[in-house]
């Protein structure tokens, strides 16, 4: 890597360490690291944490029990249920708690459990359970006929990654950390005092620890830190949304093995839909998310074989995200690690389960820095002083009563299908969502089953009128993608 | 602890079909009734619907969308109808108890003798039909580019592609054109249109706008925006035929691709949906499942017409009015309705037998010549039939007599001649 | 002969197609058709007309666009010359439905009315 001098373009500021990526991963380390004592900073490319790979993700909360024993993620993963559950508290974010359910469709396929079994206790795991085609049953009345035993475990959960990138971060800002979003890290150079000049779209940060979490981006990254032989295959993984009037067909987190190599996965979501995943197809692009026709059936396929009564009618929305394994690990396990030429620069290469080792990776990512020199003293965290994010949805019929006398706005509810009102979405805006997008994933007004087909008008007025925009200028996710291509008559 | 107030009705929507109930309501008598309605405005979906073809049987002339609002808000207004604007019904219960809420009286609940609800329908959206491709901006269903247009005064595009040739999407297809947008295609999957041809001709051909029957678009490109749409011919079944993709750039997509009822109200209160409508089963008296909720309208199941919307609630209210009584006159017999594989639906679902009723139905597909039997005691012939146009046949009181005691069903069925 | 279109009559959802023709100054109707439905055809061939819906803006008022239509069907080839007419209307309440918004527009005799009232 070269040493330069000192370039002339705007100096955002010195840190002690800068986390390249909110995702997941990045908000969680960020989250730690404000705990301590120093000056951080976060650097994010899209408009919100969490809004990469984190969101077009399944949004899983797993046990070790398919990471092989000895791994890396299966350490990582070990309590995650109990981490995020701990969290949810601290950050007042939700966290549905779901139970597992990984089917045998064969008596074939019964050693399969026995070895997922294996795998989740040999990497710490507790509270597995065989059970046979009768219990199934009682559990999910819905199941396939061809469900001859299962695995049960308890306590998994399913979340809403936006949610919590924007409550880490946002704790985060409290303790002092700077966060830039829309900020594109473009090359990465050393000063002869041996601090990292990070150049940005948004202006130069220096750095004497780097971190890399930027997802599908960090072999990239890593690149500019002068290690090319990090490399990333990727593959597009197809999710279906269901509508919520078939929810009850499952209420576990329900795992098959017919699908190999694609995961078999039926779950609720954290807003109580269901979700089903995932028939991955190679890809040699990171941002190629196009949904196909194939990916959307085969997808279909492999949750009918889980449940027989999932119907193509009932899905509300498909999408697509990337999923990347690394060339570094075997066996698609994960990669962090200092570089091994700079090492003050430390990698974090993920894949899946990365949301639910992301705790865990927070803690080793700290170790690592501890290990790499930099001094680790506690301070004192501030509260998250951010209420609660408002869902008038969820609250209770006194709660609703509050929430309308403490601010009317309340009583206009915008989106009819998630009974999302003006109120939230005044305050996703207030609170810096200034996209269809933003407002979508912080309030979840259009993700119903009417895709924002009537709430879409009134969430552009929202932004019109807060934003003291024009209609045109609003978008659905940034630059490039107005909604208005012009005011009639004007 | 909400304080409860009592109504004898309650009506969710101020549509056609909710002000026709309201104004019939107050015409027999009834007396504690508020209509709820969420919009800012009453009049459903009608407002935006700036074009002309409603109200020919109900009023006798053509009228415009806003028009026919008016005469049913005019009629409201002269018999004192108390239409809660700004208001949304949370939720409704078996017990007929309802929580609504608004700005400006926040939460309320109600206790009711009876509901009606007028909810309408919504528009599938993209994610329903799974459509391929990248999800940019510039794709909206039909009836959300008419409110943009119609209301708000926004357009959507310049460069637009619509699929679907519902009545909706042609509508919009000249409204778009009459603005100075380029619509460049209209496409259809199947290999008739689903519209009227009234509105081929005067928003089809009149702008030369190509019409592609058998097409559908297959995949969206675009990473921000839409920058153009694959479309490829389609055989019978809807499978794309190999080797017929053709690109199209557009910076918009219209989707007209099927109306659904609106029931989520009516699915968290329990009340049983019959999966070939969409909307609740009722019986003559446009009655559902529940001894007092009522369905009517487009929420019952999707019209063509608004005169039709709005005598269904005019019905909805009779059966209302016996419940509010105490009495529902008539005995216990209950004959089902049941359409076969010719038969896209029936409504309504079950009959007394007691009184003349008028039945809609679909057919499945397209037929020529063909002739309708309802048990074996209706026989009807028509030169022919469309599943997008409703066939409303009447059973005359008289029929009943002819039926054996103790008949619980009746086979609905049609052929061609 | 005067030359020969393919009509389809629009009056009732029926959509009879006719083949309509000039012979000897009378106008030819080949094809199922009512009377009403040959009115129609007629003045089809003769010269094709239409109802124009549209809307104007409204000032001063939270409602924005005011839908108006033409009070009877005008020539079909002036429908954006009275769109472009139209463009530069900007009314304000009150208004009543039948209202004439723009008399005469573009020269065919035909008013413009509001369609919708606001208060």
């Amino acid at each position: 890597m070269a040493t330069a001098a000192n370039d002339r373009s705007c100096q955002l500021g010195d840190f002690d360490a800068v986390v390249i990526g909110a995702g997941i991963v990045g908000a969680m380390i960020i989250r730690e690291l404000s705990r301590l004592k120093g000056r951080f900073a976060i650097v994010e490319k899209e408009m919100f944490p969490g809004f990469g790979v984190s969101k077009a993700s399944l949004s899983q909360i797993h046990l070790p029990d398919f990471c092989p024993p000895g791994s890396l993620k299966g350490k990582l993963c070990v309590n995650a249920p109990e981490r995020f559950k701990k969290l949810a508290g601290e950050l007042d974010v939700d966290y549905r708690e779901v139970d597992e359910l990984w089917l045998a469709l064969a008596p074939a396929q019964v050693s399969l459990l026995k070895e997922a079994q294996f795998r989740g206790e040999a990497n710490g795991a507790k509270g597995f359970e065989l059970v046979g085609p009768q219990k199934i049953r009682e559990l999910e009345p819905h199941i396939t006929p061809n469900a001859v035993a299962g695995l049960r475990a308890k306590g998994l959960g399913v979340i809403h990654p936006p949610q919590w990138g924007r409550a880490l971060v946002a704790h985060a800002v409290q303790n002092g950390v700077q966060l830039y979003l829309q900020t594109a890290v473009r090359n990465i150079t050393k000063n002869e005092n041996g601090t990292f000049l990070i150049d940005t779209s948004g202006g130069i940060l220096s750095a004497k620890y780097v971190i890399n979490a930027a997802g599908l981006y960090a072999d990239e990254i890593a690149q500019m830190a002068g290690d090319g032989d990090i490399r990333l295959i990727l593959r597009k993984g197809t999710m279906l949304i269901f509508d919520k009037s078939v929810s009850h067909l499952a209420r576990h987190m329900i795992f098959g093995t017919s699908g190999a190599p694609h995961s078999q996965d039926i779950a609720p979501t954290v807003h109580g839909n269901l979700i089903v995943g995932v028939h991955y197809a190679k890809t040699e692009s990171k941002t190629d998310t196009r949904v196909s026709r194939e990916g959307i059936r085969e997808t279909l396929k492999l949750g009918q074989m889980l449940i027989p009564a999932l119907s193509e009618a009932d899905i509300i929305t498909s999408f697509a995200g990337i999923l990347a394994t690394n060339t570094m690990s075997s066996e698609g396990d994960f990669y962090i690690a200092p570089s091994e030429r700079e090492p003050h620069v430390i990698h974090i290469i993920v894949g899946a389960p990365g949301l639910s080792a992301a705790p865990g990776i927070a803690d080793y990512v700290i170790k690592l820095l501890g290990d790499a020199g930099f001094k680790t003293t506690e301070q004192k965290t501030a509260q998250l002083r951010h209420r609660r994010w408002p869902r008038f949805e969820s609250a209770s019929v006194e709660q609703r009563e509050q929430m309308v006398a403490e601010n009317p706005k309340h009583g206009h509810i915008l989106c009819r299908c998630e009974q999302v009102t003006e109120a939230e979405i005044r305050e996703a805006i207030r609170s810096g969502a200034n996209t269809m997008d933003a407002v979508k994933h912080l309030t979840r007004a259009g993700m119903g089953r009417c895709q924002g087909g009537f709430c879409g008008t009134f969430v552009l007025e929202q932004l019109i009128k807060q934003l003291g925009i024009a209609p045109t200028e609003v978008t659905k996710n940034g630059p490039g993608s107005y909604q208005i291509s012009k005011v009639m008559n004007s | 602890m909400l304080t409860v107030s009592h109504l004898d009705l309650a009506i969710i929507g101020s549509g056609p079909a909710g002000l026709a109930a309201a104004v019939k309501a107050k015409q027999t008598g009834i007396k504690d009734l508020v209509v709820f309605e969420r919009d800012q405005r009453p009049g459903g979906i009608l407002p935006q619907c700036i074009h002309n073809g409603f109200g020919i049987e109900k009023f006798k002339e053509e009228l415009t969308g806003p028009e026919y609002a008016n005469r049913y808000i005019k009629m409201a207004d002269t018999h004192d109808v108390d239409i809660e604007l700004n208001t949304m019904v949370l939720e409704i219960e078996k017990d007929k108890t309802l929580i609504a809420v608004s700005e400006q009286s926040g939460l309320r609940k109600f206790q009711c003798k009876s509901i009606i609800l007028a909810m309408g329908c919504r528009e599938r959206p993209r994610g329903a039909i799974g459509i391929a491709g990248t999800r940019p901006a510039g794709i909206f269903t039909a009836g959300q580019a008419q409110r943009l247009v119609n209301i708000e005064g926004y357009m959507p595009g310049e460069n637009i592609v619509i699929q679907g040739s519902g009545d909706v999407g042609m509508i919009m297809a000249r409204r778009l054109t009459l603005e100075g947008a380029k619509v460049k295609a209209v496409a259809e999957i199947q290999p008739y249109t689903s519209g009227l041809i009234r509105n081929e001709v005067q928003c089809l051909h009149d702008f030369n706008i190509p019409l592609l029957l058998g097409h559908t678009v297959s995949d969206i490109h675009g990473d921000k925006r839409v920058e153009g749409v694959t479309l490829v011919e389609v055989d019978a079944d809807w499978n794309p035929i190999a080797g017929t993709a053709v690109q199209m750039a557009c910076d918009t997509l219209l989707l007209s691709v099927g109306l659904v009822p609106e029931n989520e109200l009516t699915r968290k209160a329990g009340i049983s949906i019959d999966p070939h409508t969409g909307g609740p089963y009722v019986n003559e008296l446009l009655e559902t499942g529940v001894k007092g909720i009522f369905s009517c309208g487009n929420a019952l199941h999707v019209n063509d017409f608004v005169d039709d919307v709005s005598t269904e609630g005019e019905i909805a209210t009779r059966g209302a009015h016996y419940r509010i009584k105490g009495k529902m006159p008539g005995g216990k017999q209950r004959i089902a309705l049941k359409g076969d594989s010719t038969i896209g639906q029936v409504v309504p679902q079950t009959i007394s037998g007691l009184r003349p009723v008028m039945l809609s139905i679909r057919v499945k597909r397209p037929m020529q010549k063909m002739t309708l039997h309802v048990g074996d005691i209706l026989e009807k012939r028509f030169p022919y039939a469309r599943p997008s146009e409703m066939i409303r046949v009447r059973l005359p009181g008289k029929i009943f007599s002819d039926l054996k005691p103790g008949l619980t069903r009746l086979d609905v069925t049609c052929q061609e001649r | 002969m005067g030359h020969l279109q393919e009509l389809i009559c629009i009056t009732c959802p029926k959509g009879c197609v006719t083949n309509v023709w000039k012979e000897d100054g009378n106008i030819k109707i080949e094809g199922r058709i009512c009377k009403k439905g040959r009115d129609y055809i007629k003045q089809e061939y003769i010269q094709p007309r239409r109802i124009l819906t549209t809307t104007v803006v409204v000032e001063k008022s939270p409602i924005k666009r005011l839908p108006v239509r033409t009070r009877e069907a005008i020539p079909k080839d002036l429908l954006f010359r009275v769109m472009e007419a139209l463009s530069t209307i900007r009314i304000k309440p009150p208004i009543k439905i039948g209202e004439v918004i723009l008399a005469n527009v573009s020269g065919t005799g035909v008013d413009i009315v509001a369609t919708d009232e606001l208060i």
